[in-house]
């Protein structure tokens, strides 16, 4: 399951490719034979990328409520 | 193609759009009474909701690039583009508010900070660093700001069937007309709404593609199938081999990190209200981005996919003689203005917000390095608030109209006008802004070299080797590494030579680094 979802994930899956060109053995291209739908790998964009943002930013708010001081204006 | 039907698609598509128009000049006008002083001009007297300016610089990231130029660039060169430099800005966004964001703005009122190059002549001293950093906002505002009303001059020319010329010189002034209205303010509650648009819109995109093309892997199932599919797909094969290196340059450096250094999206965080609240820009930022760049992507593979499944679609894009940049215009006003034209009229509601959002940051940033990063911060510092307020609208006005005035030569395709403006203003500021708060070795000379460095070395290689290549080799050697180069070299530039020199500063530095103690 964790592969299936892995190779749906387009943004990660390129930068694999990408950077086996280091090693000389590129070349996939964009898998289009590993179907899915356009909402599962939009799904998986979310989960991935997206998380960056809500997991930081919610880390970076309790982090401002505990130092309040350093929100204020010097 | 049935013309009668197709005569009344354009007309609704029209109506939307000046009813459009109509609602962003009406709310410039009611704006303008609440701009009295030169921060509410630039930073809405730093008391704008988080929400709106999370809104407003998403949309400014998002910009006509992402709903015009890159759909363009993925039908002409491939669906890499979409993976490699859309979906990592999203985490630019978050890298912004951790590294740069909260002293930006807790320093703001203190020493009156409304550009880049004020936080960086406040950080580093002296008023070289402020010249160089004005002078590479200039050079990328040109490209970026191109790419903007091109974008906006061929919808609203394919729309109204006028010359690209005026159609993009009438999208130019009814920005400026708002900005020098209503300035910050006026950008922030008009943003809002164009970014609103911009969600909608996208999110039709998705369901539109969906319904034409039947799901994600038959699209790309038969566009490989196609002639010439597979070289389509792979992005090595567009590469040239080399599509590590422009993931590394692009994905890893400008797509992301870069974001810090993107005054139009940056410089929003002065206007803030409460500093505590920065979280809500760098989520709102990230997922509207997130939401709405890979939407009109998937336009450009849609496209590209109607294209091989319909011999008359391709014909009918390169009939326009827009080039790539055809694509959007195509899909929107011939397509849908057949099928859809309320839709069609949403979306290019969507495109123009879009590019509206990016060109009114550039006016007023424009406006501002001239006059107040250069004139009145390092030969006029006497100016009264009144005169500096009149001035900056002067200046802008003549942003303006240079803007418009750019419009007369010809433009190449608009994604990499676009991507190269970014990289300009990447390589110009990101570094020396990135270590300003994270490194306390830095000095006022490391800085004022590494902010020279980065905007010629950037400039230089775009100007000289990469520009003279021609769109085609340009685009099937896409590595647009020059802003990469100018960030790397920039980084360098700054620490070693702040190894090197004395340790001057300017007051800013001694806020941010307290460990550090004030020379007497």
């Amino acid at each position: 399951m964790f592969e299936l979802f892995l190779t749906n994930e387009y943004a990660t899956l390129i930068l694999l490719d990408m950077l086996r060109g280091v090693f000389g053995t590129y070349g996939w291209g964009l898998p289009s034979t590993w179907t899915s739908t356009w909402a599962i790998v939009y799904l998986e964009e979310f989960l991935l990328w997206w998380l960056f943002p809500a997991i930081t930013m919610l880390w970076w708010r309790s982090w401002i409520k505990k130092h309040p001081e350093l929100a204020e204006e010097i | 193609m049935d013309e009668a039907a197709f005569a009344t698609g354009k007309l609704i598509e029209g109506i939307i759009i000046v009813i459009w128009i109509a609602l962003i000049l009406g709310i410039g006008l009611w704006s303008r009474k609440k701009v009295k002083a030169s921060g509410d001009l630039l930073v809405g007297g730093r008391a704008i909701p988080v929400w709106m300016l999370g809104m407003w610089s998403a949309g400014a990231s998002v910009s006509a690039w992402a709903f015009f130029g890159l759909p363009g660039g993925i039908y002409a060169a491939g669906a890499w583009q979409h993976w490699a430099i859309c979906t990592p800005m999203i985490a630019g966004f978050p890298l912004t508010v951790i590294f740069l964001g909260r002293w930006m703005r807790v320093s703001a009122k203190k020493y009156n900070l409304m550009t880049m190059p004020d936080f960086l002549g406040e950080v580093y001293g002296g008023k070289l660093i402020r010249i160089f950093a004005a002078i590479g906002i200039v050079i990328a505002c040109i490209f970026y700001a191109t790419a903007q009303f091109k974008a906006i001059g061929v919808l609203i020319g394919t729309l109204l069937n006028i010359p690209y010329q005026p159609a993009a010189a009438l999208g130019i002034a009814i920005s400026a007309v708002y900005v020098l209205l209503g300035g910050f303010i006026a950008g922030a509650i008009i943003n809002s709404l164009n970014v609103s648009m911009m969600i909608i819109a996208s999110l039709l995109a998705v369901g539109l593609g969906y319904t034409w093309t039947g799901g994600y892997g038959k699209m790309l199932a038969t566009i490989s199938a196609a002639t010439g599919g597979t070289t389509w797909l792979n992005n090595d094969a567009a590469l040239g081999g080399f599509a590590w290196f422009f993931w590394i340059s692009w994905a890893l450096l400008l797509s992301s990190f870069g974001l810090v250094g993107q005054p139009a999206i940056v410089q929003k965080l002065y206007g803030v209200k409460k500093p505590s609240t920065l979280w809500m820009w760098g989520l709102l930022g990230g997922i509207i981005f997130g939401v709405t760049c890979p939407a009109y992507c998937y336009l450009g593979v849609v496209t590209k996919y109607l294209a091989v499944t319909d011999p008359t679609v391709a014909p009918a894009i390169t009939g326009l003689g827009l080039g790539a940049d055809g694509v959007i215009a195509w899909l929107t006003v011939y397509k849908l203005g057949v099928e859809a034209p309320i839709l069609g009229g949403l979306l290019i509601a969507g495109v123009i917000g879009a590019a509206w959002s990016t060109i009114d940051g550039f006016i007023m940033m424009g406006g501002a390095a001239i006059v107040r990063d250069i004139i009145n911060k390092c030969f006029r510092p006497n100016w009264t608030d009144k005169q500096l307020l009149k001035y900056l609208r002067i200046a802008m006005l003549v942003v303006g109209i240079i803007m418009a005035i750019e419009t007369l030569f010809p433009s190449e395709i608009i994604t990499w006008l676009a991507a190269i403006g970014w990289a300009q203003f990447a390589a110009t500021l990101a570094p020396a802004l990135l270590l300003a708060t994270t490194w306390r070795g830095v000095t006022k000379w490391g800085g004022t070299a590494g902010v020279a460095v980065g905007t010629l070395v950037c400039a230089f290689l775009t100007l000289v080797y990469r520009i003279p290549l021609g769109t085609k080799t340009f685009i099937t050697t896409f590595y647009l590494d020059a802003g990469a180069w100018g960030m790397i070299l920039g980084f360098l530039t700054i620490i070693i030579v702040s190894l090197v020199t004395k340790k001057e500063r300017g007051p800013l530095y001694y806020d941010i680094h307290k460990d550090v103690p004030k020379p007497q």
